[in-house]
This record gives C-alpha cells, sequence and structure tokens, in this order.
C-alpha cells in the first residue's frame, strides 16, 4: 500500500476491505481472476440506474462480477442526446450483445427531488445540474406526486431506450451485424423494503439487414478479431489473431457466431 | 418465460429478506435518512468492476457514476452533474476515479488509432479523447493508467471552478480529494494510478 493511502483513512479503509475482499476470493476461488481476465465479458443486463448510493445495483441483486454491465447518473436518465448514456447503450447492444436493458428508478430519489423545488422555485439549479434535470423538471410539472414522477421518469426512460435501439441501423450503415431482441425493463426499487418492482416492459428488435439470398457472387470475409474456433481456410487453421479473410467455417467468439461482411465479387 | 429477469427478482427477494431477518430496521431507516457517502465512485460500466462488491460496501456508503472507460469532462452534462451534486449536495470528501485493466473502451480506442477511423454512432463520439490519448500512449496497461490522470485532473480542475462560481460551495470543494485508481482484472486489487 502506497504512503499516500496509509495517511488517507477513507482510502486505506476502501483498499483494506478490496485486498480482504479478494484474498477471501483467492482462497475460495483459487485462479478465479486470471480466468476473469482472460476472458471477455458476458453480461446479459445493462443496468441504467441512479448514482444514489443506496442503490449499488449487484448487490441488491446479489450479483457477481460479469453479471451487470452498469451506467449510473441522477435519476436514471436516457437521452440519445447523451453520449454518455447513449454510448453504453450502443456497445451493450451491439458488441456486449446484452439481451435485456433494465432502467431503475427508486423512492427518495435526489433528482426527483430537486426537479420539484425547480418548479417550486421557477428556476432550474444553477450550474450542469440544471440542464442535466432539464427533462425530469418538465415531467414534475405534470406529475406532482414523487411516486407518479419517479415512475414516469422509469417509463419515459425505458420508452427512449426502446427508439433508441430501434434507430440502430444509423450506427451500423453497412448492415454488417446481425442483432439480438433486447427486452428493455422499467423498474422502481423500493427502499423501504430493498425490493424491485417491475413498472412495465418493451421488446425491441434492432434494424436487421435482410439475408441475401443468391450468394452466388459474394464472398464472406470475417473482420480481424479473436474467435474461439480456429477459422480455417485452404485447408489449414489460420494464425492467431485471425486476420480478415475468407474461412471456411463461421469462428465465433463470446457464443455468437461473427458475422461476415459480403464482399461482392 | 424471461429467466433472466426471474432470476434478477429472485435473488434481490433473497437478499432482502435476509436482511429482513437479521436486521429488521434496515430497510425502513434508509428510507428515513438521507444518503451521506463519503465517496463519489467514477468507473467504468464494465460488469467485472461493480464497485460496492470490490469494495466490500454496503448500500449508503458510495455514490457511483459508471461510463465508458471512466471518463470525465465538463463538457459532459451527465457526469459534472454528478461531480456537482456529490461535492455540493452530498458534500463527499473523495471523488475516485477507477479505470480497469482489460478495458473495452482502452482496447477500442487502440483499434481507432489502428485502423485509422473511430467506431460509427455515439460511442465513436465519446471516445474522443481516449482515442487522442491513445496517440500518445500506444501501450494499453500506459494509456490505462494516463486515462485515469487525466480524469483526475479535469475533475480537479472543475470542482475548482465550482468553488470559483459559487462561494458558498468553498468549503465543501477545499475538502475534496480526488484520487486515481486502477483495478487490476488478474488479480482483484485496486492501486492507486501514477
Amino acid at each position: 500500500m502506497s504512503g499516500y493511502a496509509q495517511k488517507d483513512t477513507t482510502i486505506s479503509n476502501l483498499v483494506r476491505r478490496n485486498e480482504d475482499w479478494a484474498a477471501g476470493i483467492e482462497r475460495i476461488h483459487p485462479g478465479a481472476f486470471p480466468r476473469m481476465a482472460r476472458r471477455p465479458q458476458q453480461p446479459k443486463v445493462l443496468w441504467i440506474g441512479c448514482s444514489d448510493s443506496r442503490v449499488p445495483e449487484s448487490v441488491i441483486t446479489a450479483s457477481v462480477p460479469g453479471d451487470i454491465f452498469v451506467h449510473r447518473n441522477i435519476g436514471n436518465q436516457f437521452s440519445a442526446d447523451d453520449p454518455s448514456a447513449a454510448s453504453v447503450v450502443q456497445f451493450a447492444v451491439q458488441r456486449l450483445r446484452v439481451s435485456h436493458v433494465v432502467v431503475v428508478g427508486h423512492t427518495h430519489c435526489g433528482g426527483v427531488a430537486a426537479a420539484f423545488e425547480a418548479v417550486k422555485d421557477g428556476l432550474p439549479p444553477s450550474g450542469p445540474l440544471g440542464g442535466w434535470l432539464h427533462h425530469l423538471i418538465h415531467l414534475a410539472r405534470h406529475h406532482p406526486d414523487a411516486t407518479d414522477l419517479t415512475e414516469a421518469n422509469v417509463v419515459s426512460a425505458i420508452d427512449r431506450v426502446r427508439d433508441f435501439i430501434e434507430k440502430m441501423e444509423y450506427l451500423d450503415p453497412r448492415g454488417e451485424q446481425e442483432f439480438q431482441q433486447v427486452t428493455v425493463v422499467g423498474m422502481v426499487y423500493e427502499l423501504e423494503t430493498g425490493r424491485l418492482r417491475e413498472l412495465g416492459r418493451r421488446e425491441v428488435w434492432p434494424p436487421q439487414e435482410e439475408a441475401d439470398e443468391d450468394e452466388s457472387d459474394t464472398a464472406t470475409v470475417y473482420e480481424a478479431g479473436r474467435y474461439e474456433n480456429p477459422p480455417y481456410a485452404n485447408g489449414q487453421y489460420a494464425d492467431e489473431p485471425y486476420e480478415d479473410g475468407v474461412y471456411e467455417n463461421k469462428p465465433y467468439a463470446n457464443g455468437v457466431y461473427a458475422t461476415g461482411i459480403p464482399v461482392y465479387v | 418465460k424471461d429467466l433472466t429477469m426471474a432470476h434478477l427478482l429472485v435473488r434481490n427477494e433473497e437478499w432482502a429478506a435476509g436482511i429482513d431477518r437479521i436486521h429488521p430496521e434496515a430497510f425502513p431507516r434508509m428510507a428515513t435518512v438521507p444518503q451521506r457517502p463519503k465517496v463519489l465512485w467514477i468507473g467504468c460500466a464494465d460488469s467485472r468492476v461493480p464497485e460496492s462488491v470490490v469494495t466490500a460496501s454496503v448500500p449508503g456508503d458510495i455514490f457511483v457514476h459508471r461510463n465508458i472507460a471512466n471518463q470525465f469532462s465538463a463538457d459532459d452534462r451527465n457526469a459534472a452533474s454528478v461531480v456537482q451534486y456529490a461535492v455540493q449536495h452530498l458534500r463527499v470528501s473523495h471523488v475516485l476515479i477507477v479505470g480497469h485493466s482489460h478495458c473495452g473502451g482502452v482496447e477500442a480506442a487502440l483499434e481507432a488509432v489502428k485502423s485509422g477511423r473511430p467506431p460509427s454512432g455515439p460511442i465513436g463520439e465519446w471516445l474522443h479523447h481516449l482515442i487522442h490519448l491513445a496517440k500518445h500512449y500506444p501501450e494499453i496497461t500506459e494509456l490505462t493508467e494516463v486515462n485515469v490522470i487525466s480524469a483526475v485532473n479535469r475533475v480537479g480542475n472543475f470542482i475548482e471552478k465550482m468553488e470559483c462560481l459559487d462561494p458558498s460551495v468553498g468549503e465543501e470543494a477545499a475538502r475534496v480529494t480526488v484520487v486515481g485508481m486502477v483495478y487490476e482484472l488478474e488479480t482483484g486489487r485496486l492501486r492507486e494510478a501514477g
């Protein structure tokens, strides 16, 4: 432990608890950490929740590292115009292939409270917080009850996430990817009881590229990357890392078959 | 029908029921007392780095912002509002920026430099700063560290500016320590960056 951490008890406590936790894992599951480091992450769920310290997604769902991909901000907001949240959803759907995006609001949310104050005062908080709460403040004018607003906020977010995922073809202009169905679920976490409850869900398919029926004049080229099965061509296994090429088998990674980029001959 | 959601809800129920049994007053108390975390954690969205699990923290300990590759910019209202709220309203004493090994965002930035083009869509825009750093730090471990240190500096500057714009924030701002860390997937350990 560095000298700096030793002087600062908050940090040294955190580091010590991390050390105890990691040492405990090593005792019970030797090799678990190096194994996790070797494999790419494969979470099924993206959690968009509030930054609130009382709603740590992995603790309240008894999840382990690798289970949940997480974005947390003030008031569990989502907007396609917010590069932070939008890039998280894009990455989760496009690269990690999550099957679920859960947006989780909660009772006693400070963002919700700040939105009500802003409506009451007639002006938003100063600084970036005011701009950030714009949408929530707008909703607060129409939903003056905290529970109602909390729920309306979550429902609004899942609709926006659904719309964003539907439009993802702009993000994949060559139509190279095959996307999976994504279920967007809205939930509220009740601080009073520690329970999650579902508000609603939206099923969405990112835009799919139509399969080219006549393949006689196209070759399939798989992107450079690390695949789990050795791709082969011309009777020979390719060398890792497997370069762009036309392979005779469909290489796969992360449990999903790679999609070839059709090359028109 | 939906096994993934069923599992999530069952695990939440079991966790909550367990707390109810051992500490029946815990949840009602948490609902009536405002949160008082000492620490804001700005980390990566990566599923393998859940802050409360790796630090054995309980609800109420850590205020959290997670995005791709633990970025901070004063122009990003999302992250900036989190820091503002944490410093001004919650009066945290520490802001931690936590990067980690095998970061997908860092890898994507290095790929973008190699291929000469950023990824399409919001991710490309989001990784702009990281791609810029990657041009000068082509080695992944170094880039991971430099990325964290860059964010530490930016958060520090932002907090100082907050103080200038709103003198009432002055006392809180002066109390805040910004620390950069890296979580090593290989060992499960947190270490300080730089």
